[in-house]
């Protein structure tokens, strides 16, 4: 028994420590896309997708960016293709295991602030209550709706540069 | 010898040289090799140091405080270099580095003969102090995420996004342009 326990630890070390798990793949509608390209992109691009937070491989949420990580090579300095916009959606739609509440969604609870129910963000607290535009504008797009309004007020605390 | 000896010190083994080891600080200080010569022809030569060496690599993997392995003479905000062309090996001199940081707070370094510059936090009073060796020290906390532009004469580049954290600017504008780097600061577009 002790023998079968042992090989089964070596087994499961080698496959769970050793081989990048296969995190499956995540439907995203045309649109889901068109929201996310639309609403939800030129925000997270602009507060989230830098090199040097949420545009690295490494991530949990990686995203994909103009200005940010790129997909390939040879994408650096071309505009965001659609392939990169949908990886991204879905890296947003699994950021964590479906939540029986969307209000335990990770990504509407990392930015959050702690004194409002968030989590802790290594980049710091975002938005400060859920009726900061940028949860509401997020929230409503993983409930599938939209609302471009509180997307664009978003948007503009952050505004890029033009190129 | 028990059959359950092997799969026990395989288990052993993965856990010392998979988990403990170097630091992830060290790694990326060895990844940075010995000095380079400057202006290219290979081999390399003593290291320097001073705040001339080692342009267009990421400063704070060594001069990062925290566990960046700096001390208190070099511990650097935010520093990096300025290259006139992105295929130049060393940088331009003379090029200024505008930085607001996100409660509104400003400062201009100026790249010295390497074209580096570092924004060090120290001094007195409310406004920076720029020295003449590319430092320029700060008397109050840099706020990230800071806005960043670079200019040489008239000629100006504003960066696109922000730094959201990271103080090296060779973190994310390494000499390779590719998917996660976006290749070096610089000045002027080659002419076509």
């Amino acid at each position: 028994m002790t023998e079968r326990v042992i090989h089964g630890l070596v087994a499961a070390l080698m496959v769970a420590g050793c081989v990048p798990g296969d995190q499956g793949e995540i439907a995203v509608s045309a649109g889901d896309l068109d929201a996310y390209r639309t609403d939800v992109h030129p925000l997270l691009e602009a507060s989230c997708g830098t090199l040097d937070c949420h545009g690295d491989f490494g991530r949990p949420l990686r995203l994909y960016a103009e200005t940010g990580l790129r997909a390939a090579d040879d994408l650096r300095g071309a505009p965001i293709t659609d392939d990169e916009l949908r990886a991204d959606a879905a890296s947003l739609l699994g950021v964590s295991p479906p939540p029986d509440s969307l209000e335990d969604h990770l990504a509407l609870l990392k930015p959050l602030e702690v004194s409002e129910r968030g989590l802790h963000h290594v980049g710091r607290d975002l938005w400060t209550s859920r009726a900061d535009p940028a949860y509401v504008c997020l929230r409503a797009w993983l409930e599938g709706e939209r609302a471009p309004l509180e997307c664009a007020a978003a948007y503009d605390r952050v505004r890029l540069p033009d190129p | 010898m028990k059959t359950w000896a092997l799969p026990l010190a395989l288990i052993v083994a993965a856990s010392a040289t998979a988990c403990l080891g170097t630091s992830p600080e060290e790694e990326a200080r060895r990844a940075l090799g010995p000095e380079p010569r400057l202006g290219g022809g290979g081999g390399e030569h003593d290291e320097d140091k001073g705040p001339e060496h080692r342009p267009g690599q990421p400063c704070l993997v060594c001069h990062g405080g925290e566990g960046g392995g700096g001390d208190d003479e070099s511990t650097f905000v935010v520093a990096g270099t300025v290259f006139l062309f992105a295929t130049d090996t060393i940088g331009v001199p003379d090029a200024e580095v505008l930085i607001t940081d996100d409660v509104g707070h400003e400062l201009t370094a100026v790249t010295n003969r390497t074209g580096n510059f570092m924004v060090e936090r120290g001094g007195h009073g409310t406004a920076p102090v720029l020295r003449r060796d590319g430092r320029v020290s700060i008397p109050w906390d840099l706020v990230f995420p800071l806005s960043i532009a670079v200019r040489y004469g008239a000629e100006e580049k504003t960066m696109r996004n922000r730094a959201y954290r990271e103080g090296s600017c060779a973190g994310c504008h390494a000499p390779r342009i590719g998917a996660d780097s976006a290749g070096r600061v610089f000045i002027r577009d080659p002419v076509p």
